[in-house]
């Protein structure tokens, strides 16, 4: 009896998903060719706008991703040579610490950019005690500036606790398991690390960087409040067209919406494929 | 020397992860803080009073934050458990697709998929309610539950159960003291973690919710763009303290209320 | 150069380790033999440098150390010569030379074939040769073995162990193993030490130990059951609740005794009656019969060799025992048994 209503839950519960997130990308498919047909692509794909923020969102999406991946790396790697020497309870502290930024939504992590960041912020007033510029407007635009650079770190200070937390738990169950050998082994920590703590990692690694890069590819809140108006990142500039924008337009809003969509798609198929290629050397 | 330099670069991270945080409390603490001053003129506790205190609207978004996050994470979980079992099961070709189906709303923003649905929320009246709201968070939510409760699937023995199964226990018997008390961490992760991604909503609560349901992440917004930034870090602060209290109350009903059956039957005579 | 060990102190678990006195001989092969939990494998630990020493002293050269692991431990991104290099790539030798001493070695293992495949690619045994490999590429001239067979099946077991004595003859090494098999024990060691409950009870080599036990506790670890409390005087020796008699020349006094099963057997005209025991049971063994009897209150194990007439379950027999091959303890002559 309770089988068949197992199975009923699972099939709603499938459904239900399906229908949300399959219909939303499909209807928005849809809805984009209304008013308008393939014209609205024609149109968008015409325009210099559209290939400008795809760009933009393209450019933020590889630079935060490839710098997430280093520092994470580089920070992990110290977080190993500290359990080394301290008792694991207090790395975990630690840890807790360097992931609290999770807590918070990524809306007050742009505060934060700006209100570090900004011309009157707290570096730019740093700086000035520091003599090193006279007034406000000679320290550099780095948010809402031409090359995103509060948006990146905006990312920065949210992905990279995101990728301590999927890393942590390997860095603690590869000590576990392989310290002994290791031991026994003669490995320096050095050596340690590099030829098996790594190793064990890579799969962690690179699930989180491909979250990571299709986040900030396609992610909307920290380029909304911190990006320029031009060019906008591709989601914002969907965004803003389909709800500020004149009602015929919302069809090339939804195309480029769909296109957005369609190109992280096709990020996730080739990453699922590396991924499966690759899975097999699991420890 | 390499151990210094590894406290140096860690001391330099945490800097960098720390510093917002602790200027977000200075912020909600100072009255004025202009340029070019280091520190504000003067540390005040009214714009906590304010927002505790005087003015209605934060109670009012922490009662819809929580009203919404938590009922999509119980209905979240809810969910996540069978289908996260059903993935685990026999594999196949169309099952690999499903799961990464489930898997699109992590590396899609949410508002992606959902502009193509607005029109679908609005005719079945779903724009402008908790309702559409609640459903509308369920899908940044759910691959994240359906991804933790997978993987406590995955390492569940099913020899557990056919113990059980020879030990003459029904099969609630066995889904109450067998499969619920091994899933009870991963229950609890979910719990927390769908929760957390529903507070931290904005510009999906804002869409679906036609600007008319205030949560705690919409209500921050005009303060901290632009407004007054003190009233920003006050709320800021404010939300974190609540997720931080939320996962903890969450972690102790779910392990009290999980642990009862248990406890009582050793009572029965 | 041996192992020494002395006045040893280390808390374990639930229990302390204690260890007054314990020294390897230089090329011996040595076990530790004990119940789950008496403390074999965390002495191992100790004297591999895995746990640090705070009380006492162990005596041995860390650097000449080789160590198996009761798992085999197999890097899981790393092809089996690669695993078997390991501890050569630590040492920061060349790639080309790495895998020419690899090579030696899979051959001397016989796993030549599985160079390039992945640990998730073979077998439990397999694996464990590798791990096996692995450590003797490094030329340790101390081997320290963690009970690595016990999660294969008996036929590798064997091979396993006799692989295993070759290798220690063939370089001179010392080794010591540890594990919960006695007969693992017996077939692959020079001498051996019983542990329990974070002691050693004996050391010794096989034959003084299996003809010589120090006390009861090391009687009943090696499967003896016919421990006795006995009583002499004037010259006859009884048994507390059995039917015995025996004359033997001995100080008056109480003892404790042991039986050994095979030299219990049927009394006759020259073999006088000692002992009066009815038959209980009779179970086969591989070769011969093992016999319980029942005399009055006690119970004994008789050990009967070779193809014999079947015994009449219930009958009641007469047995003899030489008095000369009943084994008095050395120690305990008191305790309880």
């Amino acid at each position: 009896m309770s089988k068949i209503k197992e199975n009923k839950m699972t099939y709603i519960g499938t459904i239900f998903m399906i229908v949300l997130i399959l219909s939303g990308i499909v209807k928005g498919f849809m809805e984009s060719l209304k008013r308008g047909g393939w014209n609205n692509y024609r149109n968008l794909f015409r325009g210099q706008e559209f290939y400008d923020s795809l760009f933009l969102s393209l450019k933020l999406g590889i630079i935060t991703t490839v710098l997430v991946g280093l520092l994470s790396l580089l920070l992990i790697y110290f977080l190993y040579m500290i359990s080394n020497k301290y008792p694991i309870k207090r790395v975990r502290i630690l840890k807790n610490i360097i992931i609290s930024p999770i807590l918070f939504p990524y809306i007050v992590a742009a505060f934060c950019m700006g209100m570090l960041l900004m011309q009157s912020g707290i570096l730019g007033r740093i700086a000035y005690r520091l003599g090193i510029i006279s007034q406000m407007s000679e320290f550099p635009q780095l948010v809402n500036d031409k090359y995103g650079i509060g948006i990146v770190i905006g990312y920065l200070w949210k992905t990279i606790p995101f990728m301590i937390l999927m890393l942590y738990p390997v860095l603690e169950k590869v000590k576990d398991k392989w310290y002994d050998l290791g031991n026994i082994y003669n490995a320096t920590e050095k050596q340690f690390f590099f030829y098996v703590v790594f190793p064990m990692m890579k799969n962690a690694i690179m699930t989180g960087l491909f979250i990571v890069f299709a986040y900030s590819f396609s992610a909307f809140e920290l380029p909304y409040f911190l990006g320029q108006t031009y060019p906008k990142t591709l989601s914002v500039y969907s965004y803003l067209r389909y709800a500020k924008g004149p009602f015929e337009e919302r069809g090339e809003a939804l195309a480029a919406n769909f296109i957005l969509t369609l190109i992280v798609i096709m990020i996730g198929t080739v990453a699922c494929y590396f991924y499966n290629k690759l899975k097999q050397r699991e420890g | 020397m390499r151990k210094l330099s590894s406290q140096i670069i860690v001391v330099i991270f945490i800097g960098f992860i720390i510093i917002p945080i602790v200027f977000l409390a200075i912020w909600s603490l100072s009255t004025r803080w202009p340029w070019p001053l280091l520190y504000p003129e003067s540390i005040t506790i009214k714009w906590w009073n304010q927002v505790l205190f005087e003015s209605k609207g934060f109670y009012l978004g922490l009662k819809n934050t929580l009203i919404i996050g938590i009922s999509t994470a119980i209905v979240g979980v809810g969910l996540s458990i069978p289908i996260g079992k059903y993935l685990v099961q026999k594999k196949s070709y169309i099952k690999s697709i499903l799961e990464g189906v489930f898997f699109l709303p992590i590396i899609l923003s949410p508002l992606t998929i959902t502009l193509g649905l607005y029109q679908t929320f609005s005719k079945w009246n779903l724009t402008g309610s908790m309702i559409g709201v609640i459903i509308a968070h369920l899908i940044p939510c759910l691959p994240y539950g359906i991804r933790i409760m997978k993987i406590s699937f995955e390492h569940f023995n099913e020899k557990y159960l056919e113990q059980g199964k020879m030990l003459k226990a029904s099969k609630r018997q066995r889904q109450i003291y067998i499969i619920f008390p091994f899933l009870r961490p991963g229950i609890i992760a979910a719990f927390h973690l769908m929760l957390l991604i529903s507070m931290s909503q904005y510009i999906l609560t804002i869409f679906i919710g036609s600007g008319k349901i205030q949560t705690l992440a919409s209500q921050m917004y005009p303060y901290l763009n632009g407004g007054n930034m003190s009233i920003g870090g006050v709320y800021s602060l404010l939300f974190a303290l609540i997720a931080i209290l939320m996962l903890l109350i969450v972690e102790y009903i779910l392990k009290k209320y999980l642990d009862r059956p248990v406890k009582s039957k050793s009572n029965l005579k | 150069m041996g192992i020494e060990i002395k006045n040893l102190e280390f808390q374990y678990e639930k229990f302390k380790l204690k260890i007054e006195n314990l020294e390897i001989k230089k090329g011996k092969f040595h076990t530790l033999v004990g119940e789950s939990g008496c403390g074999k494998t965390t002495l191992l630990r100790l004297i591999a440098g895995l746990e640090e020493v705070e009380i006492g002293e162990i005596i041995v050269n860390r650097d000449e150390i080789g160590y198996i692991f009761q798992e085999p431990l197999l890097l899981p991104h790393l092809t089996v010569i690669e695993n078997v290099c390991f501890g050569l790539k630590m040492k920061k030798v060349n790639k080309k030379k790495r895998i020419e001493i690899g090579r030696k070695y899979l051959k001397e293992l016989k796993i030549e074939d599985l160079e390039h495949r992945y640990p998730d690619e073979i077998s439990g045994g397999q694996g464990q040769r590798v791990a096996i490999a692995r450590a003797l590429v490094l030329e340790p001239k101390v081997l320290l073995m963690d009970e690595p067979f016990s999660a294969l099946d008996e036929n590798l077991r064997e091979n396993l162990r006799i692989l295993i004595r070759e290798i220690h003859d063939n370089r001179k090494m010392t080794s010591i193993l540890v594990t919960h098999d006695l007969n693992e024990a017996f077939f692959v060691s020079d001498t051996i030490s019983i542990m329990k409950s974070g002691n050693i009870l004996q050391t010794g080599n096989v034959e003084t130990i299996l003809k010589k036990p120090k006390n009861s506790k090391v009687a009943k670890f090696l499967g003896y059951k016919n421990l006795f409390k006995c009583e002499v005087k004037n010259k006859e020796m009884t048994i507390v609740d059995a039917e015995y008699k025996q004359n033997i020349d001995k100080k008056d006094g109480e003892y404790n005794v042991l039986f050994f099963p095979e030299d219990i057997i049927l009394a006759n005209e020259d073999k006088k009656m000692n002992l009066v025991g009815q038959i209980e049971n009779q179970r086969r063994l591989l070769y011969g019969y093992t016999l319980d009897l029942k005399s009055k209150n006690t119970k004994w194990q008789v050990f009967v060799s070779g193809e014999n007439n079947e015994y009449q379950l219930g009958k009641i027999e007469n047995w003899h025992c030489d008095a000369s091959k009943i084994y008095f303890f050395e120690e305990d002559n008191h305790e309880r048994l």
